[in-house]
C-alpha cells in the first residue's frame, strides 16, 4: 500500500437523468502532489470533484481515502475527513463579513456562545498567512471585488487545514497579480504535503504548477501522466480528440455556406460599464460569427445588450441598416433577433410548464384563431418541432423539467426557430449536454446559415467555434482583442485564439 | 418515423378527468357535500345551495383576481381593504348624487387604481409584493376611514339588485351568484385561452425567461394587479348593495380567505401554477364547511380549526401530486 496515497477513485461513474457525466474513471492523488484535471466543458471535471467532495454520490465505483474505502453522504463528511474544495461559483454569504464567512459551519465556541475574539484573531492570522493582509476581516463580502471574493473562498477552504483540496477554476476571476498570490499559496500547501487537484482552462498555470495531468473527454478518462510528458498541442489534442477533428473536417469540406456580403447586423462602439467596452462588429447574412474568450470576458453581456435584456450604456445597433433602440427583448424579437441564453434553467426554461408551452411562448400570437389561443395549433406546432429537432419527450404536455439537458436545449432552440429569426444568437448552446445532442445542434446551426440566417455563437469550447464559425471574435476582459477570419483559421488556430483570449495576443 | 413523441392521445373521459389538476379537490368537495347531506338533509335543498353560493360570492370574485396575481408569482394582501374602500366609495358617490350605474363604474375604477398603485410600487421601486401590499392594505384601509369618519353610510338605490336581487322569484338564483359565475368563466377563458393568460403563466414560471422570450413582464404585472383591484371593487359593490349599508369592516380579514381559496384551488405561491376553476372549488369547499358547521350546530371555534387544517391538507396533497408527476 502506497503510504503517500491520499485519494483514490476506482472505476467511478456518475449518471444524471439522460447524461452519463462520468464513465469508469480512475484517479489517484498523492500527498504533496498537484494533480491537474483537464478537459473541455462538460468533460466531467466538476462532476469528479463534486463526487470527491460528497456533493452527490457516484453511481458506480469506489472511493478510497488514505487507503480505506469511504462513502460520503454529504460534503460535511468529506470536510470532517480533511477534504476541502474551492468552488467555481461563489458560495459565500454576501451579507456576512469576511470572518463570519470563513468560520461559518466551524466556529470556535464555548457551549452555545461563539468565541468572537478567537474568530477575529484566527481570521487575521489566516489572512496574513495567505498574504491577503489587504482584506479586512470585518468587511462585508458583498463589498469585496470579484477577485477578493475568490481569494476569501480559498481562505475559507484552507481555514480547516485540509489534507486534500480541490480548486475548480480558481483563477477565472483573478487578475495576474492575484493569480501570482494563489500560485504561491498552492506551492506552500504542496510543501506542507497537502494533496491538490487543480482545474483550470489556463494551460500556462497547469504547466507551472502541476506534477501530474489527467485529461477527461466526454466523461471518460483519456490519459494520466507526469506534466513533462505534455505540451500545449498534446493537451489540446487529447482534450478535443480525433473524433471531433474528423467531424470538423467533414463539416468544413462540404461547407459551401450561404454567407453573403449583405450586412444584417452592425454594432458600433457598444459600451456597458463593468461588462464590455467599445465593441464594434458587423454580421453578414448567413454568417456564423463566433465569440471566443474566457468566462467573464463579457461575451454573454454583449448578446444580452444586443437583445435588449440588459441594454448597453452607449453605442449603436443597426439591424439591416436601420438604427434600433434595443430597450427590451420585445424590440429585438420584432426586429427578427432571437437569443438562446446561457444558463438554460435560469434564463431559458419555464421548468414547471409543459414542453408545448416552452416551445410556443415566444410566438404564442401565431397560435391564435381570432383572439383566443387555439390549443390544437399549439399542440401541432409543438409536435412538429419535437419531430423536426428529435426532442425526446413522451408527449408535448410533459413538464419540461423532466427532459434531459440536451432535449431542453433543443426545445428552447425550437422556440426561436418558430419565430423565424434573421439573426440567432446562441450563448453556450451545448453547455452540459451530451455528445449526440451536440452534433444535432451543430447541424441545426449549419442548416440555418444555409437558409440565410445569421448566427452569433458564444462558446467556451474552441473546437466548437472552429467547427462552425466563419469568423471568430476574441474577447479579453470586456474588450475585443481581435477578429480572425476563416482563411486564417488554420491548424494552430486554437493556440492563436487562446493567446488572444488570455491577453497575450 | 419514431421521433420519440406520441401524438397526444385521446384518453377515456374518466382518465381525462382524473388527469385534470382540479380533480382531487373536486372529489374532496363532492365527498364533503355527500357527508353533510347525509348528516342533515337540509343541506341538499335548493335554498341552502343558493345560500352557500351567495356566501362564497365575494371571496370567489376576489380570488379570481388574486389567482392571476399569485400565478405571476406575486401576492396581494390589500384585497380586503380595497373591497372595503370601494364599497364605501360606491355609497359615497351615490350619496353625493352620482347616478348609481355611473357610481358602479367609478367604483370599479377606484379598485383598479388601488391595484395599479400596488403594481407600480412593486415594479418601479422593485419592492417585494408581500411587504408592499401589507403596507397598502393599511393605507387603503386608512383612506376608507377618512371617507366615512368611521360611520356607516346608508345605501339604497335601484342598483341594489346586484347584491340582493334574485332571478326566478324570491327563492330563485341570486344575481350576485350569476355575476360570480360570469367572473369565473371570463377569468378562466382569459387565463387559459388568451395570449395574456400564457404570459401570466410565463411570468410566474420564470420571470427572466419570460423577458428573454420577448414578454413585457412589467406590463403583465400592471394588468393582473389592476384586474384584481377592479374585481375587489366589484365585490365591494355587491357587498354594499346586499347589505344596503357601507361600513369600514365589510372587507376586513377577507384577504386570508381569498388567498386560502386560491391555494386550496391548487395555485403555487411561488408562481407559474394555478387555475380559476380551482379557485371556485376552493371557495366552495370553505363555504360548504362553514355552512355545514352551522347546519350541524358545531362550535364556530372548531370551524376555524377545521378550515386551517383543510388549507394544510390541500397544500400537502398538491405537493404529493407534483412529486408523483
Amino acid at each position: 500500500m502506497d503510504q503517500d496515497m491520499l485519494v483514490e477513485l476506482k472505476n467511478v461513474s456518475k449518471h444524471f437523468p439522460g447524461v452519463k457525466a462520468l464513465q469508469d474513471v480512475s484517479l489517484q492523488v498523492r500527498k504533496g502532489e498537484v494533480h491537474a484535471i483537464l478537459g473541455e466543458n462538460g468533460a466531467g471535471k466538476s462532476t469528479i470533484m463534486n463526487i470527491m467532495f460528497g456533493t452527490y454520490p457516484q453511481t458506480e465505483g469506489q472511493i478510497f481515502w488514505k487507503g480505506k474505502e469511504v462513502r460520503f453522504k454529504t460534503p460535511l463528511d468529506a470536510q470532517n475527513m480533511g477534504i476541502g474544495m474551492v468552488h467555481q461559483e461563489n458560495s459565500l454569504f454576501p451579507f456576512l463579513d469576511v470572518q463570519n464567512n470563513i468560520f461559518m459551519g466551524h466556529y470556535p465556541a464555548s457551549g452555545a456562545m461563539i468565541r468572537r475574539d478567537e474568530v477575529r484573531r484566527k481570521t487575521v492570522e489566516l489572512l496574513e498567512e495567505l498574504h491577503l493582509e489587504h482584506i479586512h476581516p470585518g468587511t462585508t463580502v458583498a463589498d469585496l471585488s470579484m477577485a477578493d471574493k475568490q481569494l476569501i473562498e480559498i481562505a475559507k477552504a484552507l481555514s480547516q487545514h485540509p489534507d486534500f483540496i480541490m480548486f475548480d477554476e480558481p483563477t477565472a476571476a483573478l487578475t495576474n497579480k492575484e493569480t501570482a498570490i494563489l500560485m504561491d499559496i498552492i506551492r506552500d500547501l504542496k510543501q506542507k504535503g497537502v494533496g491538490i487537484v487543480y482545474v483550470s482552462h489556463r494551460l500556462n498555470e497547469i504547466f507551472e504548477l502541476a506534477d501530474r495531468v489527467t485529461i477527461l473527454r466526454d466523461g471518460q478518462h483519456v490519459i494520466t501522466g507526469p506534466v513533462g510528458d505534455f505540451d500545449n498541442d498534446k493537451v489540446v489534442q487529447y482534450m478535443v480528440g480525433r473524433q471531433l477533428d474528423d467531424q470538423m473536417h467533414s463539416l468544413k469540406k462540404n461547407t459551401k455556406r450561404g454567407m453573403e456580403d449583405e450586412t444584417v447586423l452592425e454594432v458600433r462602439k457598444l459600451c456597458k460599464k463593468g461588462a464590455f467596452e467599445d465593441i464594434s462588429f458587423e454580421l453578414k447574412k448567413g454568417e456564423v460569427l463566433g465569440f471566443a474568450g474566457l468566462v467573464g470576458a463579457g461575451r454573454s453581456e454583449i448578446l444580452e445588450a444586443i437583445f435588449g435584456y440588459e441594454p448597453a450604456d452607449s453605442g449603436e445597433i443597426f439591424v439591416e441598416g436601420k438604427k434600433m433602440d434595443m430597450t427590451h427583448p420585445q424590440v429585438a424579437t420584432e426586429a427578427g433577433i432571437g437569443l438562446i441564453p446561457e444558463e438554460r434553467k435560469v434564463k431559458g426554461l419555464f421548468l414547471e410548464l409543459s414542453v408545448r408551452d416552452n416551445i410556443n411562448i415566444a410566438t404564442i400570437r401565431e397560435c391564435r384563431t381570432g383572439t383566443l389561443v387555439n390549443r390544437k395549433k399549439e399542440i401541432e406546432r409543438a409536435e412538429q418541432s419535437v419531430r423536426q429537432l428529435n426532442i425526446k419527450t413522451p408527449t408535448v404536455e410533459k413538464a419540461i423539467i423532466n427532459l434531459s439537458g440536451g432535449n431542453q436545449q433543443k426545445a428552447i432552440l425550437s422556440r426561436w426557430l418558430l419565430a423565424k429569426p434573421k439573426i440567432l444568437m446562441l450563448d453556450e448552446p451545448t453547455h452540459g449536454i451530451d455528445v449526440g445532442a451536440k452534433a444535432e445542434i451543430y447541424s441545426i446551426i449549419d442548416n440555418l446559415t444555409r437558409e440565410g440566417v445569421s448566427v452569433i455563437l458564444v462558446s467556451s469550447e474552441l473546437p466548437e467555434l472552429l467547427l462552425l464559425s466563419d469568423r471568430i471574435a476574441i474577447m479579453y476582459h470586456g474588450k475585443m482583442t481581435g477578429i480572425v477570419g476563416r482563411s486564417e483559421l488554420s491548424d494552430d488556430a486554437q493556440e492563436v485564439i487562446m493567446r488572444y483570449a488570455t491577453g497575450q495576443g | 418515423m419514431d421521433a420519440g413523441v406520441k401524438e397526444t392521445k385521446r384518453m377515456s373521459p374518466l382518465k381525462r378527468a382524473a388527469s385534470v389538476n382540479e380533480f382531487g379537490i373536486l372529489i374532496a368537495l363532492i365527498v364533503l357535500c355527500v357527508v353533510l347531506g347525509l348528516a342533515n338533509p337540509v343541506f341538499f335543498t335548493f335554498g341552502n345551495a343558493m345560500n352557500v353560493l351567495r356566501q362564497i360570492t365575494l371571496v370567489a370574485i376576489m380570488a379570481v383576481g388574486e389567482a392571476f396575481i399569485i400565478i405571476t408569482g406575486g401576492i396581494d394582501l390589500s384585497v380586503g381593504s380595497t373591497m372595503t374602500l370601494s364599497g364605501i366609495m360606491m355609497a359615497f358617490f351615490v350619496a353625493s348624487g352620482v347616478d348609481p350605474t355611473v357610481a358602479l363604474v367609478l367604483t370599479l375604477g377606484v379598485g383598479l387604481l388601488c391595484g395599479l398603485c400596488n403594481s407600480l410600487l412593486i415594479v418601479k421601486l422593485n419592492l417585494n409584493a408581500f411587504i408592499t401590499t401589507l403596507a397598502t392594505m393599511n393605507i387603503i384601509k386608512g383612506f376608507a376611514y377618512l371617507v366615512t369618519g368611521g360611520l356607516p353610510i346608508k345605501f339604497d338605490s335601484y342598483i341594489n339588485f346586484i347584491g340582493n336581487g334574485t332571478i326566478g322569484g324570491a327563492d330563485g338564483v341570486p344575481v350576485s351568484v350569476i355575476i360570480m359565475f360570469a367572473v369565473i368563466i371570463i377569468g378562466h377563458i382569459l387565463l387559459n385561452r388568451t395570449v395574456f393568460g400564457k404570459k401570466v403563466f410565463a411570468v410566474g414560471g420564470n420571470e427572466r425567461s419570460a423577458k428573454l422570450s420577448g414578454i413585457r413582464t412589467e406590463r403583465v404585472k400592471y394588468t393582473v394587479y389592476s384586474i384584481a383591484g377592479a374585481l375587489c371593487a366589484l365585490a365591494g359593490a355587491i357587498c354594499v348593495c346586499n347589505l344596503s349599508i357601507a361600513d369600514n369592516s365589510s372587507g376586513s380579514g377577507m384577504e386570508m380567505d381569498v388567498i386560502a381559496a386560491v391555494v386550496i384551488g391548487g395555485a403555487s405561491l411561488s408562481g407559474g401554477k394555478g387555475s380559476i376553476v380551482g379557485v371556485l372549488i376552493g371557495a366552495a369547499i370553505m363555504g360548504v364547511l362553514k355552512n355545514g358547521f352551522v347546519l350541524l350546530q358545531f362550535s364556530t371555534y372548531w370551524q376555524m380549526i377545521t378550515l386551517g387544517a383543510v388549507i394544510i391538507i390541500a397544500v400537502v396533497l398538491d405537493g404529493l401530486r407534483n412529486r408523483k408527476q
